[in-house]
Parts: C-alpha cells; structure tokens; sequence
C-alpha cells in the first residue's frame, strides 16, 4: 500500500512540524520543504498580519504585504542565514515589504483632510461619553495619518519600538542600520508625531499630556 | 540606562500614550480565512513564478497577483493544448461548421469568403497585425470553440 504509506508520512511530516519551534521550521523550509512554508503561514500569518496593519494603518495592502512576504520567504529561502534569529529575518522581510508598499501607496494617496474631519467629528461625541476609551482603529487612523509626516523608516522603527515592542538592538537588525541611527529616527519620529498630533487632533490628547505640553 | 531622548514620559503626561492602543490586536485579522487565502495566493505566486521561468515578479494587490497568475496560468495552459495536438486538431476540425466561426471575426477577415463558403472551413485565418515583435499569437481549436491568444509580454498584464 505505498500511497496509504506516502498519506501517512505526509501526515505525520505535518504533525511532526507543528510540534518543532520556529527556527526548525525555517530551516526545513530552506531545505525547500513546502510543508514547512504551510506551517510557517499558520503560524506567522497572523502576527505579520498585524505588525503590516500597525505599519500602513490598511487591512487590504496589508493583506498584500504579508501574501507577498512569505512568497519572498520561499523565494529567498537559500538567503537565510541560521545565526538570525527566525523572527528578525521574517521582520526584516515583512517591513522591507511594507515600505515597498508605502511608497507605491504615495502615488495614490488620496486627501486626508475628510478623514481628518471625520476623526475629529468621532472624538468630540466620545468627549461627551466621559472616560470612553478610544476605538484601536480610530487610533489606527489617527497614526496614518500622523504617520504621512515621518519616512518611511522613522515610521517602521516607530512601529518596531514602540508598539511591537522590539529592542533597540532586535529593530536595528530588523531595518539593517546601527541602533544609534535607530535611535536618532525614533528620536525624530516621536517628536514629529508629538507636534503634529498635538496640532491636528488635540481632540485625542489626553488632558494632563495637553497641559504638560503647554507649560513645555 | 536608556538615553534621553529614548526615556519615555510618564504615560498621562505623553501625548503620544495614545499609541500604545495599537499594541493591542486588531480584531479580525489573522482570522483561519486569513490563512488560508494567504495560502492561496502564496501558492498562485509560486506557480506564476514558476511558469514564467523567473520573469514573473508579484506585485501589490491582490487582484493584481492573481490577474497575473491567471494570465501566466491561461498562456501556459495553451501551450500545453498545442504540445498535447492542439495544431492537429486544428486541421483535423476543418469540417467545423462555418457558423461555429465568431462573426465579427468572420466580418473582419480581409479577402476571405463569405461566411459558410469553404475557405473559412479549410483552415484558421490569421490576419495580418500590425504588431509589436514581442507579441506572439495562439490559436486552440477546441470541439465547438476557438479561442485565438494574441499574448504580448510587453502589457506586462
């Protein structure tokens, strides 16, 4: 019965591969395993999904993106180098996609101002409903927003540091520069961001970070 | 001891607070659909790149990456047809029936016989167009369809 036998290691290969950790699954997929690329997009899908959502503030590109990423992963596969941490390559990959994305989006952005006005329209009836907190895509909007103002790797270190909460030293290898140019982007990001959200939603401020702001 | 442009103010105090919502997930992404339309179009990716011997290169949306993977899909499908006889057919069919022929192609065949004369059965007609040199043109004779590709790599579809 050879196809039962092939069935049954098929499955029991696939078994076997949700019970390793990351870096054995990346290293049976650079020996070119396709299963291990299935396992690898049931496993990594949705945090990717994530990190590309926080980055282009869209669900559709970042759909693309992640589509795009793991097509990238098998491509590249004979790239990886086993001294990397399995996450900060598929990071470094993700977020050199995101920017690709970013800067293709730039041709077709459209006015943000409606948007703007929408966001502000949402804050004030929160306002009025005392101690509502915000809505994540509300704030997702907000930070797109905002986001225009920065490049594109301020954006992405911002996004690193701050809300996936990487180290200095894991964004530097995610991005590829030096963790002092890490910090001089984030530097830079955070105050662009400050100044701007500050002046165009100070709907958004909390009121003890408005009036700190104003004695600064 | 972080440096001090990287110490964050106390959160009540930084405007920029506001941000940490987006540490928590977004709902509705990375849902079992997710992964398996990721699957999908990782899957189509691999197979246009693989048809295309290289040249073939993802591009953003997803109607995009599939419109692509179907044009790759369609071309190497006729050619499969024309290794496997398609030619053959062809000639072998010429007994088709006129009426089988699309009319507007029939109304626009220079010099040929009128439709339902014995010329349009004999063989297909191609017509001379004027077309880039990178443009390749297909023909598949099936049962009760022809389906001419005019394929252009230069529209880079």
């Amino acid at each position: 019965m050879p196809k039962i036998d092939l069935a049954y290691s098929a499955a029991q290969h696939r078994a076997d591969l949700a019970e390793t950790g990351d870096r054995e699954v990346l290293l049976a997929l650079c020996a070119g395993d396709e299963q291990a690329l299935d396992e690898l997009i049931e496993r990594k899908t949705k945090p990717l999904l994530q990190l590309a959502y926080r980055i282009l503030g869209d669900r559709e590109e970042a759909r693309d993106v992640v589509q795009v990423t793991f097509f990238k992963i098998w491509e590249n596969r004979s790239r990886f180098d086993a001294r990397w941490s399995p996450n900060t390559w598929i990071y470094r990959i993700a977020s050199n996609v995101a920017i690709d994305q970013l800067r293709a989006r730039q041709s077709r952005e459209r006015a943000a101002e409606p948007m703007r006005n929408h966001l502000r329209q949402v804050a004030a009836g929160r306002r009025a409903t005392a101690g509502a907190a915000h809505d994540h895509g509300e704030v997702l909007a907000v930070f797109r927003d905002l986001a225009g103002e920065l490049s594109d790797k301020q954006r992405v270190i911002f996004v690193l540091r701050e809300i996936e909460g990487l180290s200095s030293h894991e964004t530097a290898q995610v991005v590829g520069c030096r963790e002092s140019t890490v910090r001089n982007h984030l530097f830079n990001a955070r105050r662009t961001l400050r100044r701007e959200l500050l002046r165009r939603y100070p709907e958004y401020v909390p009121p003890a970070a408005a009036a700190a702001e104003a004695r600064s | 001891m972080s440096r001090p442009e990287e110490r964050l103010r106390p959160a009540a105090a930084d405007p920029l607070a506001l941000f940490g919502v987006l540490a928590g997930e977004a709902p509705g992404l990375g849902t079992a659909d997710d992964v398996a339309e990721v699957r999908r179009a990782v899957a189509a990716m691999r197979r246009g790149r693989r048809l295309a011997g290289g040249r073939w290169r993802p591009r953003f949306g997803s109607v995009e990456a599939w419109r692509q993977a179907a044009a790759v899909g369609v071309l190497s499908a006729g050619l499969l047809s024309l290794a496997a006889g398609g030619w053959q057919r062809a000639a072998e069919n010429a007994a088709v029936p006129a009426a089988a022929v699309a009319p507007a192609a029939v109304a626009a065949a220079p010099g040929s016989a009128a439709p339902g004369g014995d010329e349009w059965a004999r063989k297909p007609v191609f017509e001379g167009l004027d077309r880039p040199r990178s443009a390749s043109v297909y023909e598949l004779a099936g049962e009760e369809l022809d389906v001419v590709m005019v394929v252009d790599e230069t529209l880079d579809v």
